[in-house]
């Protein structure tokens, strides 16, 4: 569902571009809506990776084991930093998307109050 | 290696076994998957992005950045499954060695065995040997743990280590002699491991490559580096232009905050201002730390430097 597109008009200076502005508020939701799913999913697979990967250690020389410990512990840090950016685009989207959906509900109302169809809006 | 004639021979080389490969195997399975499972969730993540692909506009862009940018979602999953993948390569070649290292001892103690009873005087040659391959299978230990260590770093480590990198270059820079060195500064360093290393703990840190100092004599660089990387990514994600001078002065206003935090006891009284109250000289050294921090995430055309590869 896109809800609007228009050009913005920027102050008044003829020298400022206007961007275009398109809003797609279903297609942010559901793309919040497919990251959250995604988030999910990587979170339950790394604690199952983490799991399977276990605490023992491959081999016992220390000159290996140290880093090799240290290296683990570091991915799986950075693999919660991504799943923590997985959700906030997730939820990122569906927070626009609802802003999206309210202002418009809003003009809508604004509209009608006003005796004007959605349309002439 | 665990059939008694071999432990036996062992024994009687004196070495110890090598460890069994079955743990090694499993953890490479892991990090296999992991990998796999990360380059998936780069192509799955493109899908989802581009349900939203139709909007357009500022909040369209601040998320374009959010997931493509060096440190966005989608890099740092195949960041991630670079480093898995490496990881598991690493194990692969740690495993060729301990099986070929693991043959040839085991070949060396089934012979000690045949020379106690035929040829007793092959053993101090056969002993001499297994020792020679235990220890240059501790070497390989070591290097593959340096590559380990390696991969460590994230982009956002290796961002603040090469704006760190250059900070220190800048600083040297006015040292340069005409051969090519630099006027010596001499320091000395508390890195117990850098001066075991090197012999002595006197470091010259002007003809020292910035990788090569020891951690405290890093440290202020990095620590500056550290904090501007910080401002233009916290800046980044709220959408502010990152080429404005607002932003510049900004950033170089948190730099020197917190270069002063870090430095009061010492800093002389020129530097112990508020920044807007700092010479221009003194403003320029805060914005060298953010406008390298600048050119690494994206390098101005024409910089042969370039940027993060």
């Amino acid at each position: 569902m896109i809800i609007a597109v228009w050009r913005c008009r920027m102050a008044s200076s003829a020298e400022v571009p206007s961007p275009q502005v398109a809003i797609d508020a279903g297609g942010r939701s559901s793309s919040g809506r497919r990251f959250l799913i995604l988030t999910e999913e990587y979170g339950q697979f790394i604690a199952e990776s983490r799991e399977r990967w276990g605490n023992e250690l491959p081999l016992p020389y220390e000159e290996f084991a140290e880093p090799y410990n240290e290296l683990r512990n570091e991915l799986l840090d950075d693999c919660r930093g991504l799943g923590t950016t997985l959700l906030g685009i997730g939820d990122g989207q569906i927070v626009m998307s609802g802003r999206n959906m309210d202002v418009e509900q809003v003009n809508t109302m604004n509209a009608l109050r006003l005796g004007r169809g959605p349309a002439e809006a | 290696m665990s059939e008694p004639v071999v432990v036996a021979g062992l024994g009687i080389l004196g070495v110890p076994p090598l460890p069994d490969v079955g743990v090694l195997d499993r953890h490479i399975a892991v990090l296999d998957t992991v990998a796999a499972h990360h380059r998936r969730l780069v192509s799955e993540g493109v899908s989802a992005y581009q349900l939203a692909a139709r909007n357009q506009g500022p909040a369209a862009d601040s998320l374009h950045a959010f997931m493509t940018s060096r440190d966005g979602a989608l890099p740092q999953a195949e960041d991630l499954a670079g480093r898995f993948t490496a990881a598991a390569g690493g194990l692969r070649v740690t495993r060729s060695v301990i099986v070929w290292v693991g043959g040839v001892l085991a070949g060396a103690a089934v012979a000690a065995g045949v020379a106690v009873v035929v040829a007793p005087q092959f053993l101090p040659r056969l002993t001499a040997m297994a020792r020679r391959l235990v220890l240059h299978l501790r070497g390989v230990m070591s290097r593959m743990g340096r590559m380990l260590k390696l991969l460590l770093r994230s982009p956002r480590t290796r961002r603040i280590d090469k704006v760190a990198g250059r900070l220190h270059d800048e600083w040297r820079a006015s040292r340069l002699l005409s051969d090519g060195t630099y006027e010596p500064r001499l320091k000395t360093t508390t890195d117990k491991a850098w001066a075991r290393r090197h012999g002595t703990d006197q470091v010259d840190i002007a003809n020292t490559r910035y990788d090569d100092l020891p951690p405290d004599w890093q440290k202020e660089n990095r620590d500056s580096a550290t904090v501007a990387v910080n401002a233009v990514d916290r800046a980044r994600r709220n959408g502010v232009d990152l080429r404005s001078p607002d932003f510049m002065e900004d950033a170089s206003e948190h730099v020197h905050d917190m270069w002063l935090q870090r430095n009061n006891d010492w800093a002389p009284p020129e530097q112990r201002l508020k920044y807007g109250d700092l010479s221009e000289v003194e403003k320029e050294k805060d914005r060298v730390v953010v406008r390298e921090a600048l050119d690494v995430l994206a390098p101005k055309p024409g910089s042969n430097r370039g940027g993060l590869g």
